[in-house]
């Protein structure tokens, strides 16, 4: 493989109904390129690596310092953000594919609602707006704030959805990062108001006892989050939720 | 206040606390007693007596070990069905806790089978076909190679699949929670798959 060349492998699909293809591309190298980069280069000069004019390649990219999560894609059959994927350290020719347990919108982006919903289902947020003043929050301890701040990371950006075995395009699991989140409102003193509602919802169908235990989440997660000490911890929560339900206390 | 949702969480947990107990427990019952047969004939048949004078020996068998054994494998299957059970390692990495799910299925539907399989042999032809079991009768039945090979298969299942559904039961009932605590659970899980194994093939070999 020649080093003066980028050799890049897109797998291409017009729409959601649209058969997939391969599209080959090559461009000059340039030092210190990332996805995105090579990316908007193709979009500048939209032809194949054997010369045939094609469309644009279509991808989603927001942030470009891997905290939105909106250009997440399989990168050499790997699930990771396209802005943070350096070009230097890849195997060529780079392969993209779209990731495949979300509604393909077209070529690279797919439809992330069912994490949005998931997230909307466990409440994973904490009501502070009323029709009064509701003063200032109690206080945070400071090694509360250390576990949270770990968790608060997530950006949905769908990578641990990608590697479950147990989110297929038609199962109902949420998946570990909503139930990550469950844990970080569950811990904020102003949150713990609302802790039951969450339980309730996360003990809902497709909720957290869905999870199969394959542990793929926590080690495809670029932010690092603690998810299955997360779903553990979720587990001994509604446990005791459970057990408070049944026989009080 | 239980809703239909709601419900399928009760039987979830139904479904992991069934395999601890009264499975699990069963299991290891089940292997200590037989391992009277490395004891011998008279241990074996002494034993078995003992077991089929049992009071209440109906109800224990169908509230403790077949009603349990039917809802868990029967519930299980459907499981198993939710999941992409083959699906790649998608750039991870070969894991062990990835294979560990594909195993606690695969040997889960065995199981099922083998189960059935030795249920039939060894407790169906006593009820219903008024078959005596007994050293004798289990050292015969045992002696052809395949039978042999079928119950190390079975044995290994057995133990692998309780074995990591203590992990499961840990991690999903939020016992062991730190990663350490979970690291800590897959060793003494595995321990417990080899240790189990070993006293499986040995009662086995004890028939002669």
């Amino acid at each position: 493989m020649a080093t003066n060349t980028i050799e890049m492998k897109i797998k291409r699909q017009d729409g959601p109904n649209a058969p997939s293809r391969w599209e080959e591309f090559s461009l000059p190298y340039k030092p210190k390129m990332n996805v995105i980069s090579v990316l908007m280069e193709i979009q500048r000069h939209p032809y194949t690596k054997q010369g045939v004019k094609t469309t644009s390649p279509v991808w989603d990219c927001n942030c470009l310092e891997e905290v939105c999560g909106a250009c997440s894609m399989i990168i050499n059959g790997r699930v990771r953000q396209a802005c943070s994927a350096l070009i230097d350290p890849l195997h060529q020719p780079i392969v993209l594919e779209p990731m495949t347990k979300f509604p393909l919108v077209r070529d690279l982006v797919v439809d992330r609602r069912r994490m949005f919903e998931a997230l909307k289902r466990v409440h994973a947020w904490i009501p502070i707006d009323g029709t009064y003043n509701l003063g200032p929050g109690p206080r945070v301890d400071p090694t509360v704030q250390g576990d949270a701040y770990s968790l608060a990371r997530c950006m949905t950006c769908g990578c641990c959805l990608e590697v479950c075995p147990q989110v297929t395009p038609t199962s109902k699991f949420i998946g570990a990062a909503a139930i990550a989140q469950v844990r970080l409102f569950n811990m904020h003193p102003t949150g713990k108001m609302h802790a039951r509602e969450r339980l309730e919802a996360l003990m809902d169908e497709g909720g957290l006892v869905d999870c199969g235990n394959a542990q793929n989440c926590v080690h495809a997660c670029p932010k690092e989050i603690p998810l299955t000490e997360s779903i553990a911890a979720m587990g001994r929560q509604t446990t005791v939720h459970v057990l408070k339900r049944l026989f009080g206390g | 206040m239980a809703t239909p949702g709601v419900s399928h969480f009760y039987l979830r947990r139904l479904h992991s606390l069934t395999g601890i107990f009264p499975i699990g427990v069963f299991l290891v019952e089940h292997f200590f007693g037989n391992a009277f047969a490395t004891r011998g004939p008279e241990a074996y048949n002494r034993y078995v007596e003992f077991l089929l004078g049992l009071p209440y020996l109906p109800a224990l068998e169908i509230g403790l070990v077949f009603g349990p054994l039917l809802f868990h494998g029967i519930y299980g299957l459907f499981i198993s069905a939710e999941g992409d059970v083959l699906h790649p390692a998608q750039g991870l990495g070969a894991r062990y806790h990835n294979t560990a799910y594909l195993l606690q299925r695969i040997t889960g539907i065995i199981l099922l089978v083998y189960i059935g399989y030795h249920v039939w042999n060894t407790r169906v032809q006593v009820v219903f076909f008024g078959q005596h079991v007994d050293y004798a009768y289990m050292a015969r039945y045992l002696a052809p190679t395949y039978e042999k090979l079928v119950y190390i298969v079975g044995i290994l299942c057995a133990c692998y699949h309780f074995a990591h559904g203590l992990f499961n039961f840990a991690y999903k009932w939020g016992l062991t929670v730190s990663a350490k605590a979970q690291q800590a659970m897959t060793y003494v899980s595995l321990a417990i798959f080899l240790a189990m194994s070993a006293v499986g093939i040995h009662i086995l070999f004890s028939f002669k």
